[in-house]
């Protein structure tokens, strides 16, 4: 059941939302970890393994945790006073057995895919994996303390406003409202007005341009030309971009609805000068994850530039394998290191002070990235990319018909949606919001944009293509 | 006050759009359980009761066999069309033209060289004819084809290939055809049955009248692979053989000719070949030219 779906947003949420708001704060954190179980049950077609799993997960690792601190304690007791900073050998092995439970799962059901094919992933289990190993290792750290309660912990882990796609929130985020929430019409008031524009985002802007994309695989890359090469990436920037912010929005507002502040995901990546600075504002909450659990932990740029480089490196390969478990996540993630190595090499002081530059080198290097990104497989990369820069293949000897101008077709089916995007992209939109936003018209533009989305919906229902005209 | 706005708005419009919303959820719901009890039915008796499939597929195989304008490795085709009742509709009322679908190739198409196979030539259809079109070597052919193009609105809908006439009617006012390939059918499965046979009749009667010199040639719909078949209700290659079965008796009935591309593009299932595909409906843009190819090859 996913946000964008009419069964979660007139039948699931209602229904949750109207129990949530009667009971009193106690039974809310049970409501909210039962309720929350239920929406990841229809997620997994009632897959027994996988709901056991995600029990299991936040039973381990409640245990873990509260292991933890009951070796910390026996120590204190044994030995007076604890020395700072020092960790006993219990707490070690705990969290090394935590750790490995954790990321033994994810591994097996992600990557498993590298060697045997149809292996289905526990949706949202790369998610949830990394929110409840943040919770163990601050509690190792003493960042927190461990949870006394399991519904609470259980109710941090499967919200569902971000279990199956993010953002990562951590525990220290969300625990004094896990035990202390107050939920105002004003912010209920807020919390819709962000889950319209992020449904308006998904279905209206990502759901559309997607079309393109899907387009251009119907056609297969050897029949395409180079502007349509370059227009079918750019849809498919726009649509990930989309994607991905309007699930993200769509989950703060979700969040705000039950009294949760759930951390932003995205700051306009697109308007970023550098490679660095986009991964400082696209999925940041995934960006912070790997700096604050393996780049810091390893050294980060502590010890030196040789170490500071390989440290890059891992985060980076660990990026692009998190996304996926095939060779190109992995090709993918290294180009982005060497991207952001040459970046600091110096390119970024130039990026930075020639603002012009700085956007003409990133709209080049954010599609040419996603296109290692979208397409998995190797062969059909190679295509697309001779296809995106001809002058490379030479005069090898492809027979395959061409449709000329194929590219004027599509830019009058999806010119006004990509452009729309486009302006979008510039945090235009969010500015307008937010300076209207308790104006009158904007409620009604508002309601315009829930209901156009609605109509999508209900018009293509179970059918991402919205008809089946052939 | 103001700072609730879209509270009130959004609770409001919510409200009102409730009902149609959980309406069209339990139509969906109804349809679902549905298609699965069917399903259900089906599965039980799956082995002798509902499979026409490889007996009916022998005999039409035999027949395809005698065809001598064939290439030898069409005759490996496992089920060139699931047509219900074979000969019986072409006996009724024969309308005193030999039905030259099978036996013959013309002897003037043979002398006109390969480029220049389509000269006159008009090809109807809907988005899979449009990416003949595009992406096939139509040499002095005109199409008229648009995405979602039904028989329906032949005379309504716009052409969707660029720099040729807008409407159908303008299209065959202003040439004069020495063939025409009609390829329409899918889109139709939505609609009644008898209803749209009926209708496809009258319009091929319809552009016999206004294009009098032009061979008329009907051709089946392309299959979807079995996986699509499986899970579409509506658009799967039982419907689309029970409309190629129809058309095929239309042609026999007035003696167009008949071509069926099924057999190039199936897989051993009876499906298009998903390795041609990635919609699973339209073959992908390079295999367009081996479609024409095939077309060009059978001279029909």
């Amino acid at each position: 059941m996913v946000f964008s779906s009419l069964e979660f947003l007139f039948l699931f949420v209602p229904l949750f939302l109207l129990v949530y708001y009667l009971l009193p704060l106690k039974a809310k954190n049970v409501f909210l970890f039962l309720g929350s179980l239920v929406f990841y049950g229809f997620g997994i077609s009632w897959n027994a393994y996988y709901m056991g799993l995600i029990i299991a997960s936040v039973v381990v690792n409640f245990l873990a945790a509260k292991g933890i601190e009951h070796c910390r304690r026996r120590r204190r007791i044994k030995k007076g006073e604890e020395i700072a900073g020092e960790r006993s050998a219990g707490e070690k092995v705990i969290l090394m057995l935590g750790l490995c439970y954790n990321f033994g799962f994810l591994l097996f059901f992600k990557y498993a895919g590298f060697f045997v094919k149809d292996i289905v992933l526990p949706i949202g289990i790369s998610f949830y994996t990394f929110q409840i190993t943040s919770y163990l290792i601050d509690v190792y750290k003493r960042k927190n303390r461990a949870e006394q309660d399991i519904i609470r912990l259980g109710a941090y882990l499967t919200m569902f406003p971000q279990l199956i796609a993010g953002p990562i929130v951590t525990y220290r985020e969300v625990h004094r409202q896990l035990r202390k929430r107050k939920i105002t019409l004003l912010g209920c008031n807020h919390g819709l007005q962000i889950f319209t524009l992020g449904l308006g985002f998904k279905v209206l802007l990502a759901n559309q341009l997607g079309n393109l994309w899907e387009d251009i695989q119907t056609i297969g890359y050897e029949s395409i030309s180079t502007p349509l090469a370059w227009l079918g990436i750019l849809a498919f920037s726009l649509q990930i971009y989309f994607d991905f912010y309007g699930y993200s929005l769509m989950a703060v507002g979700l969040g705000k609805l039950l009294g949760f502040r759930i951390p932003d995901n995205f700051r306009q990546p697109y308007m970023s000068l550098s490679m660095t600075e986009f991964w400082r504002r696209w999925h940041i909450t995934l960006g912070r994850w790997f700096r604050e659990y393996v780049y810091i932990p390893l050294g980060g740029n502590r010890k030196g530039k040789t170490r500071q480089i390989f440290n890059m490196l891992v985060v980076w390969l660990l990026t692009g394998l998190w996304h996926g478990a095939n060779w190109n996540f992995i090709l993918w993630g290294f180009f982005l290191f060497l991207v952001l190595c040459i970046e600091k090499a110096g390119l970024i002081r130039l990026l930075e002070r020639f603002k012009v530059i700085g956007h003409l080198y990133m709209c080049f290097l954010i599609p040419f990235s996603w296109t290692l990104f979208g397409i998995t497989d190797f062969i059909q990369l190679r295509v697309y990319l001779l296809k995106m820069f001809p002058f490379l293949a030479g005069n090898g000897g492809n027979h395959v018909i061409v449709f000329e101008g194929d590219f004027i077709k599509y830019i009058n089916m999806y010119g006004v949606g990509m452009l729309v995007g486009l302006i979008c992209c510039t945090g235009l939109a969010e500015k307008i919001f937010m300076r209207w936003r308790n104006k009158f018209w904007m409620s009604v533009l508002l309601l315009i944009i829930f209901s156009a989305s609605v109509l999508c919906m209900y018009r293509g229902l179970n059918d991402p293509f919205l008809y089946y005209r052939f | 006050m103001r700072k609730y706005y879209y509270l009130i708005v959004f609770v409001i419009g919510f409200v009102l759009q409730w009902p149609f919303v959980l309406h069209k959820l339990y139509i969906e719901q109804e349809k679902s359980i549905g298609a699965f009890a069917e399903r259900q039915e089906n599965a039980d008796k799956w082995p002798e009761e509902i499979d026409p499939g490889p007996e009916q597929s022998v005999v039409s195989e035999v027949a395809e066999g005698e065809d001598p304008g064939k290439s030898p490795e069409e005759e490996s085709v496992e089920e060139p069309s699931g047509e219900r009742e074979p000969e019986e509709g072409a006996a009724e009322e024969p309308s005193g033209e030999e039905p030259e679908e099978e036996e013959q190739d013309e002897p003037e198409e043979e002398e006109l060289p390969p480029e220049e196979f389509f000269q006159n030539t008009l090809f109807i259809g809907d988005s899979r004819t449009m990416g003949l079109a595009e992406y096939a070597d139509l040499t002095g052919a005109v199409v008229f084809a648009n995405t979602g193009m039904n028989i329906y609105r032949l005379y309504s809908l716009k052409n969707g290939v660029r720099d040729q006439e807008a409407y159908l009617e303008d299209v065959l006012a202003k040439n004069q055809f020495r063939k025409i390939y009609l390829m329409l059918g899918i889109n139709e499965l939505g609609y009644d049955e008898g209803q749209t046979v009926k209708r496809f009749e009258e319009e091929v009667l319809k552009l016999r009248e206004l294009q009098p010199d032009a061979k008329i040639v009907l051709e089946a719909n392309l299959h979807v692979t079995s996986e699509r078949s499986e899970r579409d209700e509506i658009f799967n290659n039982e419907g689309i053989d029970r409309i190629n079965g129809n058309i095929r008796q239309i042609a026999e009935k007035y003696g167009f000719s008949y071509i069926d591309v099924n057999e190039i593009f199936d897989d051993e299932t009876g499906g298009l070949n998903a390795q041609y595909t990635h919609d699973e409906v339209h073959v992908l843009g390079k295999y367009y030219q081996q479609w024409a190819d095939w077309i060009r090859e059978n001279k029909i």
